[in-house]
């Protein structure tokens, strides 16, 4: 037998001899017996639950109209089986404004669900036309369950787009069989992305990653010194082995006693995963080799530091010294980059004339000062939240825009999203009728915090406002609305002031005029693009393009096609030349000719990625912007046939967060976080760059922190290679909101990981060797 | 003949060829360095030439610190020599080569806790190359004969000291090497396990195998040993058969003399001041002797006295009817030898 395997041969045997690891070996199976009963089961339910509830607002407006006996008939019916103590905070809420929580609306509906005698013809003159409920009405012997669902699916009738119609499946978590939590109203198919993109890497990263290395760390710690015995050392140097070969095999049989502990963890998380959570992501195996790989980071330093310092102690200490550099070293890395790269990353352009307006990821609108060669804030400090917009209209000189919370996966608060009119100075005075009130701006820059004025409240779940024609609209997953200025205006009106607060008088003229028919429904996802005569537009929802033609202020259906892609599909879409781009995430873009409906070309230059932008311009080209920063030209070729792509060679390139043409056709786009660059019409070059000069905080990043975390080891970022490894290709997260997509995307590179810390370990490792080799032991 | 830094150092005789010679060191000199900024030099080892032959069993002495197992790390290779060269089985030493063809046991020789005797010794031949059954041929003949049969089993952990170095001793001789490097084998040894190691030692010579053996009991060395070198201060000292290293010491030839006569010490001081040095003391006699018991018997020590000096004295003790129970003349021992030469190094001196 070969020395050096037999040095490790006789790591494994020292490994199983200790009662160290029979005792983890133990815990751990204690952690997983306690584990294995967790479960999650799948049933039928049609109860209510928060998250269906759509627009809170909304229910609770027409069961308070309902309480007055306004309304439909069916508000009515649902408003008199509902519990009296609700039915009195409904009637407070009309009178006094008290506010009900959503939790108790939620409750008060499910009571709603148990009533017997809900049903009423006239009420719900369409539930007979409906297969499902036909069946349930013809059946008088209802069973609890029966009963349920038939009344769920009126309250689905009645509120169609308040609440979400229920699936009539639901998710509990259960341990032992027991149900213990609420249902989450989604399939277990539904969940699996979660737990397998956020649940299982976060237990293994904390469980192994954290707890069990820590644990490794101190018992590995006196292998190497207990090597370096007198006793021991010289006789095994005897033996027909190099000394580095010596040390790296020990180091190498350290290492083996780290494997069985993880083998044993993961193969028995991998095992419940499959067992009970029916998740079997092979990946969970993969997650051996690499904690494996991850210990032996940490282990090269506590080796390096038994050769040189021959004691258990210092080597736990110096390792523990180095894992608190790199994590420090890491979240100050990672903390400062959030602050200083995520926040003020330009997320929005809006060109005014010449002027940039930019909406960055932290909710504030920001204007070009070239004084100070810097973005200048107006209209307040709002962090937190998510620019809708802006958008400026000349006709009143102002510019719209709104915030509104944050919303990752379309998960979001009922709070409606206000619309913001700001009045610009320096183009106002062209503008606005009102002369005088127009002087009153002379000196004062566009970013002064003056004439901020609130709007009527934008429609409910508005994801976007774009320009139409001299307006703009809003999109939402009920429809397209259109604002009207005037009526608006109107609204501004009839506003009164009451002890220094200003108190809406309800009016009945509406600022938001529907373009789409009222019964239409966009569910998430859901995407909007008009074509640049305003004459026609698309909308895509949920793996389907609607085809919308214009006909005076409407918006008529004009044809639909399905993709073959799944449902929950996020897409961006652009309109241009009778042709609509459709940018499916994670597939390639397609080309949909609006005329026949069909897919004419996939663009397979820009390939299966995903795109955040796209924008048309008025000379039959369109810009895409992918996540990963690449910009991309569409345009029809000179026959006129197929559509070709270019990737213009241009600064800002493969860096790009945003992108807008202006009204010249020219390309502004912005990249490295706050720089926006003005491509030229023909895309031949950058006209002007906005390049804002780095603050303090900036130039430590870049100049300190950065590099400094960049010639360090990065034991944690084998996180990232775990994360891709238990990335299941089948199992996306959906995205249900354009928003999400503003969300920077961490493109997962699992092999940069693997090599820069390979790098490490092997100069560790050539330390520890030349230091041996030198050494008189 | 003591041999010191200017003068050329002593080898044996009639090796220099380099024929049959298993270990053949030449100048080597080896300096520890302490310190980064005030770098301190320890000198170990300096001009050592030593050659052992093939198949004799050969003994280092030196009181500690004179750099024996510094010279016996630097054989196997795990120290790096300053100047000199040094050949193990004419292979150089230290080299893979040479380490396959070396059993050694190390001094306070530590094993891995989770071994027992027997995994120990499958451990350790499987880091001399062996195979699993190689190893499994020779393990009870081996345990056999360090008396550890019956407790292979048990826990390394649980071995008394002498148990643990006689299982060395099995590790160092499991690979049948041509040369043992042995330091200290006798170390925790009771008298019945230090004779079985001799007995081992014995049977090892019998075979061709050339031991290197470093011990503090000079006894022992002078029992097993056929040659031996004396190192101290990092110097070869001497060298040679144990007659030869007594017969290289001119001062040492002639000897003690020890009497025991009936006489008080007044009565034979006029005898004895003729021939210097002398000790007396008063002894009783053992009831064996068959001798009265009241008679005066005293024991005189003198220090040196030659053949004649002794013809002399007997004759003249006898004329005054001084009768002589015991006499006995005493060759110098090696412990003599060895303190001779160490206390003149540790003088400064060349003897």
């Amino acid at each position: 037998m070969k020395p050096y395997i037999a040095v490790l041969y006789d790591s494994f045997l020292e490994s199983i001899s200790s009662r160290v690891l029979w005792i983890l070996l133990a815990a751990w199976l204690l952690i997983l017996g306690a584990l294995f009963p967790l479960s999650i089961s799948e049933g039928e339910t049609y109860l209510v639950s928060t998250s269906d509830v759509e627009s809170p607002r909304v229910v609770m407006d027409q069961l308070a109209l309902a309480s007055t006996g306004k309304g439909t008939r069916s508000q009515r019916a649902i408003y008199a089986k509902l519990p009296e103590d609700f039915q009195q905070a409904l009637k407070d809420r009309q009178k006094n404004g008290r506010r009900i929580f959503v939790g108790r609306l939620v409750s008060a509906l499910n009571k709603v669900l148990e009533a017997t005698d809900l049903y009423d013809k006239q009420a719900w003159p369409t539930a007979e036309r409906r297969e499902e409920l036909k069946e349930l009405i013809a059946n008088d012997n209802k069973s609890p369950d029966e009963l349920q669902r038939f009344n769920r699916r009126l309250l689905d009738l009645t509120f169609p787009s308040a609440l979400n119609s229920s699936v009539g499946q639901a998710t509990w978590i259960t341990y032992a069989g027991m149900k213990f939590t609420e249902p989450f109203p989604i399939t277990a198919r539904q969940i699996r992305p979660f737990i397998e993109a956020g649940l299982i890497p976060t237990v293994l990263w904390l469980g192994l990653g954290i707890v069990a290395m820590m644990v490794a760390i101190v018992i590995t710690s006196s292998m190497i010194p207990d090597m370096f015995q007198t006793g021991s050392l010289h006789l095994l140097l005897s033996k027909p082995l190099s000394r580095n070969l010596l040390y790296l095999s020990k180091y190498l049989g350290g290492c083996i006693f780290v494997s069985m502990n993880i083998a044993f963890l993961v193969i028995g998380l991998y095992l419940y995963c499959g067992i009970q959570l029916k998740i079997w992501n092979s990946g969970i195996l993969w997650c051996i080799p690499l904690f494996i790989f991850y210990f032996m980071i940490f282990y090269s330093v506590s080796a390096l530091s038994g050769l040189v310092w021959k004691n258990p102690i210092i080597c736990v200490v110096v390792t523990a010294l180095f894992w608190g550099v790199c994590f420090t070293l890491g979240f100050v890395r990672d903390l400062t980059q959030a602050f200083l790269q995520g926040p003020p990353t330009v997320q929005h352009i809006h060109v005014v004339g010449d002027m940039p307006i930019v909406g960055n990821q932290q909710g504030r609108i920001q204007f070009w000062n070239e004084e100070t060669n810097a973005w200048q804030t107006g209209y307040g400090d709002v962090d937190g939240q998510r620019v809708v917009g802006p958008v400026y209209l000349p006709k009143t000189g102002n510019l719209y825009f709104g915030r509104a919370g944050f919303a990752p996966f379309g998960i979001r608060g009922n709070n409606a999203t206000r619309l913001e009119m700001a009045r610009l100075p320096e183009l106002s005075d062209a503008n606005v009728a009102d002369s005088d009130e127009a002087s009153s701006f002379s000196g004062k820059k566009w970013w002064d915090d003056i004439r901020l004025d609130s709007g009527p409240d934008l429609p409910a779940n508005t994801t976007e406002i774009i320009p139409w024609q001299d307006s703009f609209a809003a999109v939402t997953t009920e429809g397209i609305y259109r604002f009207d200025v005037e009526a608006a205006s109107n609204s501004e009106k009839s506003k009164v002031s009451l002890f220094g607060f200003d108190m809406k008088i309800p009016q009945a003229d509406e600022p938001y005029k529907r373009m789409t028919s009222a019964d239409a429904e966009y569910r998430r996802p859901m995407a909007f693009a008009s074509a640049n005569d305003y004459q026609l537009a698309v909308i895509y929802t949920r793996g389907k393009l609607v085809k919308l033609k214009a006909d005076g202020g409407r918006l008529t259906n004009d044809g639909e096609l399905s993709f073959d892609f799944p449902p929950e599909t996020f897409a961006s879409i652009a309109v241009q030349e009778g042709a609509a781009i459709v940018c499916p995430k994670g597939h390639t873009p397609l080309v949909v000719d609006l005329t026949s409906m069909k897919v004419v070309q996939e663009l397979e230059a820009i390939g299966e990625g995903t795109v955040k932008r796209i924008a048309a311009d008025h000379r039959g080209r369109v810009a895409i912007l992918s996540t990963n920063g690449n910009v991309w030209i569409v345009s029809r070729d000179a026959e006129q046939t197929d559509w070709s792509v270019t990737k213009p060679n241009l600064p800002g390139q493969g860096d790009a967060a945003t992108l807008a043409f202006d009204a010249k056709d020219r390309l502004w786009m912005s990249h490295a976080v706050k720089s926006v660059e003005i491509w030229s019409s023909d895309l031949s070059a950058s006209e002007k760059s906005y390049r804002p000069r780095s603050t303090t905080p900036e130039q430590i990043f870049s100049y300190i922190i950065n590099p400094l975390y960049m010639i360090f080891p990065k034991p944690s970022a084998i996180n990232q290679t775990i994360q891709y490894a238990l990335k299941n290709p089948e199992s996306k997260l959906p995205a249900m909101n354009n928003a999400d997509l503003d969300i920077p995307q961490i493109e997962l590179d699992p092999w940069q990981p693997i090599w820069s810390n390979a790098i490490f370990i092997a100069v560790m490792l050539s330390l520890g060797c030349w230091h041996l080799y030198r050494q008189d032991l | 003949m003591i041999a010191s830094p200017e003068q050329k150092p002593p080898v044996a005789r009639g090796t220099l060829s380099g024929d049959g010679l298993a270990i053949n060191v030449e100048q080597l000199s080896k300096t520890y360095s302490e310190g980064l900024v005030f770098r301190k030099n320890h000198p170990a080892l300096r001009n050592v030439t030593l050659q052992v032959r093939a198949g004799e069993v050969f003994g280092l002495l030196g009181p500690n610190g004179a750099g024996k197992t510094t010279l016996i790390k630097v054989l196997l290779g795990i120290l790096h020599p300053n100047r000199g060269q040094a050949s193990v089985l004419k292979m150089p030493a230290g080299s893979k080569a040479a380490r396959r063809k070396i059993g050694y046991l190390p001094e306070n020789l530590v094993f891995p806790r989770h071994h027992t005797g027997r995994s120990a010794l499958y451990f350790y031949g499987r880091l001399s190359e062996m195979s699993d059954s190689e190893i499994a041929k020779r393990e009870n003949e081996l345990f056999e004969l360090v008396d550890l049969k019956g407790r292979q089993h048990e826990a390394v952990r649980r071995y008394s000291k002498g148990m643990r170095q006689r299982l060395g001793l099995a590790q160092a001789m499991l690979h049948d090497p041509d040369l043992l490097i042995l330091d200290e084998p006798t170390d925790g040894l009771d008298p019945m396990g230090r004779s079985q190691i001799r007995d081992v030692l014995d049977q090892l010579k019998k075979r061709g195998k050339t031991v290197f053996l470093n011990s503090h009991i000079l006894q022992e060395v002078e029992l097993i040993c056929d040659r031996v070198a004396i190192m101290a201060k990092g110097e070869l000292r001497g060298i040679g058969t144990i007659d030869e290293l007594i017969a290289q010491h001119a001062d040492q030839r002639r000897g003690y003399l020890r009497m025991e006569v009936f006489a008080n010490e007044a009565r034979l001081r006029p005898f004895l001041e003729h021939y210097g040095e002398f000790q007396c003391s008063r002894i009783t006699a053992s009831p064996d002797a068959g001798l009265d018991s009241a008679s005066e018997l005293t024991r005189v020590d003198i220090r040196s006295i030659d053949q004649t000096g002794v013809d002399q004295l007997i004759d003249r003790l006898r004329q005054e009817k001084i009768s002589i129970l015991r006499m006995e003349r005493s060759r110098p021992s090696l412990e003599q030898v060895f303190m001779n030469i160490v206390s003149a190094a540790s003088q400064g001196g060349i003897s």
